[in-house]
């Protein structure tokens, strides 16, 4: 009997061990390491990564003259464009999960940008047009103030919002126009991964 | 007093309360799965030692039910108990004694399953190699240490950390990380700059333009949290342990893309919300996709990944074909043909790190031949029996 009451202490404490360890699963572990610099990991391979595996893929034409524009955490892309007189434009792609604040709210942000009051609800309708791409719908906005002026166009698809926005001074805006509706039109999504 | 507690953990009264627990635990968490989805179920109702009420508060909980853990502890112990108290070697209870064993083994390798395997996933593109594979349901911030031109210093710290602990601090870290918000699941915005609306809770990096909505967690098992924290640098001397004066507030959240930047002491940290990755000490390499349909349909007939395995420290470079039940293992991991991006450019490969993975199967085997053996005996002793009585 000496024998078995060893046993079942034993057994007891094994159990005791178990359930304790059960409690201290090693996702609340702090881990360090050290990784080796890889050339896949330099800032420019970061920032064409997708954001993340949910996101879905986005592709584009590039029109011809515009450049890689300055990176930010913001954005999903960035591209510059330099005009002949030396004025520059700035191109964004930038996206959020859900529907990245209200069309007021969004139009208001660009307008207080460039120096131009709010609008309110009842003006917004005329400021907002719809742009029909070769895959996407759009709204557009088209802002101009008394030096600057934005182009934005966005879209809202699978929960994700999507803004495109060129802007810069009035002359140069006015002058890429044309490549911004091309590259608007080539905007296309690709199916989610599966 | 020993005696009663043998008799208690011993008795079959025991197994009968522990399976009938089990039963209304999976009864329960089964319901319990229409509202929280069967991540959060598996952990509140089976990998815990209780239910816990209400099951969403930080502060205070009362347990309610016992959790999967605790059932299946006790049944373990019970079995392992009883089994060693009432053990005699006999021919006769061959078949008793390996059923026995068998169900130890299957509930032990389930224990351990649990608490020791890792699924992960690994998405390549073509041509694409990778020395790690990424956990879709678990993030974590990642501190870099960027300042060695040769290497960076990673201090991964989980989620989990961040929501249960207010301030993180590490030896690797020269900074304590006080979390000021954390949201399992949000939606970020542009902030309005004109003041209305929901302003932004940080004050540095790309957060400063952002404010942030709480969302319920997503339960549905195609549904993704997106987890944001907002956190404070707070620099510590290490020699005095006093802190400084703190670098501001950053917003991190996997719903962001490339890693914000900040310096302290003449060293350059990032901070990225991503995640939770297991890097490999080898790497694999997409070399090629390829999908093929019925013909004139869009149905999947077959999908395979060529992929080339680079271990420098075996001194391994081969290529192995992964397809639909037949997975790479390599190195403790079982790497599974799972999905794939719908133009074909991307494979994604389920990666399970399971040491237990055997025990099922030796278990089934163990126990089919106690059983056998058990039935054997009788039908053997039955058939004597009947031959006897003819005679």
């Amino acid at each position: 009997m000496l024998m078995h009451n060893h046993v079942f202490r034993l057994l007891f404490l094994g159990g005791l061990v178990i359930l304790i360890s059960a409690c201290d699963r090693n996702d609340q572990q702090i881990k360090v390491y050290r990784l080796v610099k890889a050339p896949s990991e330099s800032p420019i391979a970061e920032k064409a990564a997708p954001i993340n595996s949910a996101t879905p893929q986005i592709k584009w034409e590039l029109p011809s003259g515009w450049g890689e524009g300055s990176p930010s955490t913001m954005r999903y892309a960035s591209f510059a464009a330099t005009e002949d007189n030396g004025e520059k434009v700035d191109i964004s792609i930038v996206t959020f999960p859900g529907d990245g604040g209200s069309d007021l709210d969004n139009v208001n942000r660009w307008r207080q940008q460039i120096g131009l009051a709010a609008v309110d609800e009842g003006e917004l309708s005329s400021i907002i047009a719809p742009f029909q791409g070769k895959q996407i719908n759009f709204s557009t906005a088209d802002v101009v103030g008394p030096d600057s002026r934005t182009l934005a166009a966005w879209v809202r698809r699978e929960g994700r919002s999507w803004f495109f926005k060129l802007s810069g001074p009035k002359d140069a805006v006015e002058k890429e126009k044309p490549k911004f509706v091309k590259f608007l039109q080539s905007v296309r999504f690709e199916k989610d991964a599966v | 007093m020993l005696y009663k507690i043998v008799d208690l953990i011993t008795s079959l009264k025991l197994t009968i309360a522990c399976l009938a627990a089990a039963m209304v635990l999976v009864l329960a968490g089964t319901f319990a799965q229409v509202h929280f989805g069967i991540h959060l179920v598996q952990q509140r109702y089976f990998q815990s030692l209780f239910v816990w009420w209400p099951p969403d508060a930080r502060g205070f909980q009362i347990p309610i039910f016992p959790g999967g853990y605790l059932v299946g502890g006790l049944l373990l112990i019970n079995l392992i108990a009883a089994h060693v108290r009432r053990f005699q070697w006999t021919w006769r209870k061959l078949g008793i004694h390996l059923t026995h064993a068998g169900l130890i083994i299957m509930l032990a390798g389930g224990l351990f399953t649990d608490l020791f395997a890792v699924e992960s996933h690994m998405r390549l593109t073509n041509g694409e190699a990778k020395n790690y594979s990424e956990d879709t349901r678990h993030d974590e911030l990642a501190v870099i240490d960027t300042t060695n031109p040769e290497f960076d210093q990673v201090t991964a710290i989980p989620e989990k950390l961040l929501w249960s602990t207010r301030v993180v601090e590490h030896p690797s870290l020269p900074f304590q990380v006080v979390v000021r918000s954390f949201f399992s699941n949000s939606r970020l915005e542009m902030a309005n700059e004109s003041g209305n609306g929901p302003q932004p809770i940080a004050n540095r990096g790309v957060g400063a333009q952002v404010s942030v909505q709480p969302l319920a967690r997503a339960t549905a098992p195609d549904e993704q949290n997106v987890v944001t924290a907002v956190i404070e640098i707070v620099p510590v001397d290490l020699a005095s342990g006093a802190t400084h004066e703190s670098l501001g507030t950053w917003l991190v959240s996997d719903a962001l893309g490339a890693p914000q930047t900040f310096s302290w002491m003449n060293q350059t940290w990032q901070l990225v919300m991503r995640p939770a990755r297991y890097y490999k000490p080898y790497s694999i390499t997409l070399q090629k996709f390829t999908h093929e349909r019925y013909a004139g349909t869009e149905i999947p007939r077959n999908f395979a990944s060529t992929v080339t395995l680079i271990d420098p420290d075996r001194s391994t470079s081969r290529d192995v074909l992964v397809y639909m039940n037949h997975p790479l293992r390599y190195g403790g991991e079982t790497f599974y043909q799972a999905g794939f991006q719908k133009d074909d450019s991307a494979t994604i490969l389920q990666v399970v790190h399971n040491p237990s993975f055997l025990a099922p199967y030796v278990a089934c085997v163990i126990v089919a031949a106690g059983l056998l053996i058990q039935f054997s005996y009788h039908l053997v002793g039955f058939a004597r029996r009947r031959r006897t009585a003819i005679a």
